[in-house]
């Protein structure tokens, strides 16, 4: 099924109502660092409700897209693309960048006290992706106290098994719902995932986590797919991005995608809020 | 039709002068608790309005009112005056929008221009109740040639759009099917049929040649055709004294006529406490919260007309509580970040753009406080509309 053919094509969506606008507004956790930490906004309280990737520990699991911003219902046989972001926060603390993502598959409770290979069960398989596969972040489910390496390894976009060595590290301290993997004492600036295996582009799945030191507190690894960034930039305006013109090309959003936020921001986050609006239209 | 080009557009403006300015306030009450939707229209300021929806004695429960930029919600004027029909081909526009809110707290806020098509009223057991609701959507008609007006069960509201059908037989003369009409209303029960939203205004209405044979029937229309582009949403009126059931089942028919969609997610509603006049009660930052609207199903695109509901699950609603299902169409979104900033969107330049207002429309704002936005504050709108032909 095509998509948007043209301007007229894309205005149409409108008049023909096929449109519509999720609303979301999101209270962050604390970020145990000041300066472009990666936070999770999904176990942010707000709308939607926070996760806290529960599940069976070490047994891979998907959100349901539902309870993510939500963006509608099934639309096959139709394309559902993203057509605007809108932001609007109170605090400069949370100007920085936002990451929209497809929250894909996630492996709940890694053990960050042990240093045994913590094999990881995969009898669900991603949703959406599943070919190319996502990339992975390592978030904080309860508090890490200190830094560790780890390797991970994982099926890569060919479906073959590779491992990323003793490359990617956890920071301690990262609070609840931190990027661990992605402290700026690691990373500052950076996008959020972890280093793959040299030329892998994605992740099928997650095989096993070896630690190599314990930096205790528990760690969700999740496989996310990115969508489209977005700046905040000033308390006092709401930073817009629109497609085509602001957004020149735009994701499209598969059904059941679980939408949520990575932020990185200016300066501490804890109990601070972020709102906003993503808007969509589909092809016919 | 709207304008044919950018110079179109300018020398319509500019030159024949077809634009309007509509300037709007709101005083918010009681507070709003943080992260509900609200909708204003029964707010005072302007345009002014006691309780929405309004009480009359006419207005019996789980019958479809229509709503209308001349009539309101059948009893008070909800809607801002913004000028009448264009005439002939011409249609308006939105060109510019601008909002304001001043409060000690709840920023930043969202403000959503919506059409309130209409609504079913909810009251007593339509609200305590946990069995389905069923909807009355017209009916069964019967008509008099000699008096031109039809008699049917429901009490519509003055401009009610309806089409008429038959079975078994021939509709009264005068009558089409497939064809809209608008009410004039008589009486709780009866009315006299207009062709057009204009002669339904001017009082002129169609000359009916005969009674008509079989089954009759008539179902209300979405001022958008079809229900191009409607959402639903439940408003409170009055709050009820507790309770907080879920949306467990639903019936609603889709702008291709298919009936039997339902809502998804079985919504929770709130509970007294995020229940208040206003509120939209399946909003905020709850388990099972959509705001501001209630979920469409699969790649549905409108809402024609709600057929049933049922509230069960939770915690029934106890008390003597007013609530309006209401079906709107979104017309645009604009942000306010903090109190006391005049924001502002170009609806010209930029896709989707100049969103069309239809003839009649009953415009409403719905409010998102992120926080919990302080009570009798103003909010204030302008829009800018222009229309061509």
């Amino acid at each position: 099924m095509a998509g948007f053919k043209s301007f007229a094509d894309l205005a149409k969506a409108q008049d023909e109502g096929r449109v519509y606008s999720g609303h979301f507004s999101k209270t962050a956790g604390a970020s145990a660092s000041n300066v472009w930490q990666w936070i999770d906004l999904s176990m942010g309280t707000g709308n939607p409700m926070a996760q806290y990737y529960a599940a069976s520990p070490l047994e891979a699991a998907a959100l349901v897209g539902r309870r993510g911003i939500y963006h509608g219902d099934d639309k096959t046989p139709y394309k559902k693309f993203l057509t605007g972001i809108s932001l609007t926060a109170t605090s400069a603390n949370m100007i920085g960048k936002y990451l929209l993502a497809d929250y894909l598959l996630f492996y709940p409770f890694i053990d960050g006290t042990s240093l045994d290979e913590q094999q990881m069960v995969n009898d669900v398989t991603l949703p959406r992706y599943a070919s190319e596969g996502g990339k992975v972040i390592a978030v904080a489910t309860a508090v890490l106290t200190a830094n560790a390496y780890f390797d991970m390894r994982y099926i890569n976009q060919d479906g073959v098994e590779r491992s990323t060595g003793y490359v990617n590290r956890l920071a301690g301290p990262s609070a609840i719902g931190n990027v661990a993997n992605a402290s700026v004492a690691l990373a500052s600036g950076s996008f959020p995932y972890l280093s793959l295996y040299g030329g892998d582009t994605g992740v099928r799945s997650i095989s096993s986590i070896t630690l190599q030191a314990a930096p205790g507190g528990l760690i969700a690894f999740a496989i996310i797919k990115p969508l489209q960034m977005a700046q905040f930039l000033d308390t006092n305006n709401t930073t817009e991005k629109q497609f085509p013109f602001g957004m020149p090309v735009t994701p499209e959003i598969l059904d059941g995608a679980y939408l949520n936020f990575l932020a990185s921001t200016a300066a501490t986050s804890g109990g601070l809020i972020v709102t906003g609006r993503l808007d969509f239209a589909w092809s016919k | 039709m709207g304008y044919t080009s950018q110079d179109d557009l300018i020398n319509q403006i500019t030159t024949n002068g077809k634009r309007t300015r509509l300037e709007m306030f709101k005083t918010t009450a009681p507070v709003h608790t943080a992260g509900g939707w609200h909708m204003l229209a029964g707010l005072g300021g302007y345009p002014n309005a006691a309780t929405f929806p309004g009480a009359t004695t006419g207005n019996a429960d789980l019958v479809f009112q229509s709503c209308w930029e001349t009539s309101g919600d059948g009893v008070n004027i909800i809607g801002p005056q913004h000028g009448g029909n264009p005439g002939g081909s011409a249609t308006k526009h939105a060109l510019n929008v601008g909002a304001l809110v001043v409060a000690a707290a709840g920023a930043p806020w969202q403000l959503k221009l919506v059409d309130l098509q209409g609504y079913y009223r909810l009251s007593t057991t339509n609200v305590t109740g946990t069995s389905s609701r069923t909807l009355n959507n017209g009916g069964t008609f019967t008509a008099d040639s000699g008096t031109d007006i039809i008699t049917y069960t429901g009490d519509f509201t003055t401009y009610t759009k309806v089409q008429f059908s038959n079975s078994g037989g021939a509709l009264p003369g005068g009558l089409s099917a497939a064809t809209d009409y608008y009410l004039v209303r008589q009486s709780a029960t009866t009315a006299k049929v207009a062709a057009s939203l204009s002669d339904a205004i001017a009082g002129t209405t169609i000359d009916i040649t005969s009674n008509g044979t079989g089954t009759n029937t008539m179902t209300v229309q979405m001022r958008s055709a079809s229900g191009v582009g409607c959402e639903a949403c439940f408003v409170v009126q009055t709050a009820p004294t507790g309770g907080g059931p879920n949306l467990t089942a639903s019936d609603y028919t889709n702008t291709a006529g298919t009936s039997g969609r339902a809502f998804q997610g079985s919504p929770s509603n709130g509970a007294a406490a995020d229940a208040y006049a206003t509120r939209i009660i399946h909003s905020g930052n709850a388990t099972g919260r959509y705001g501001p609207f209630l979920p469409r199903q699969g790649a549905d695109t409108g809402i024609a007309r709600i057929n049933s509901f049922t509230w069960s699950g939770g915690t029934a609603y106890t008390g003597s509580g007013v609530i309006a299902l209401c079906i709107v169409k979104p017309i645009l979104d604009i942000v306010v970040p903090v109190t006391g900033m005049y924001s502002e969107r170009d609806l010209v330049n930029q896709l989707m753009s100049m969103p069309k207002i239809d003839d009649g429309a009953c415009l409403q704002w719905l409010m998102f406080g992120t926080g919990a936005t302080t009570t009798a504050s103003p909010v204030n709108t302008t829009l800018d509309i222009g229309w061509g032909g």
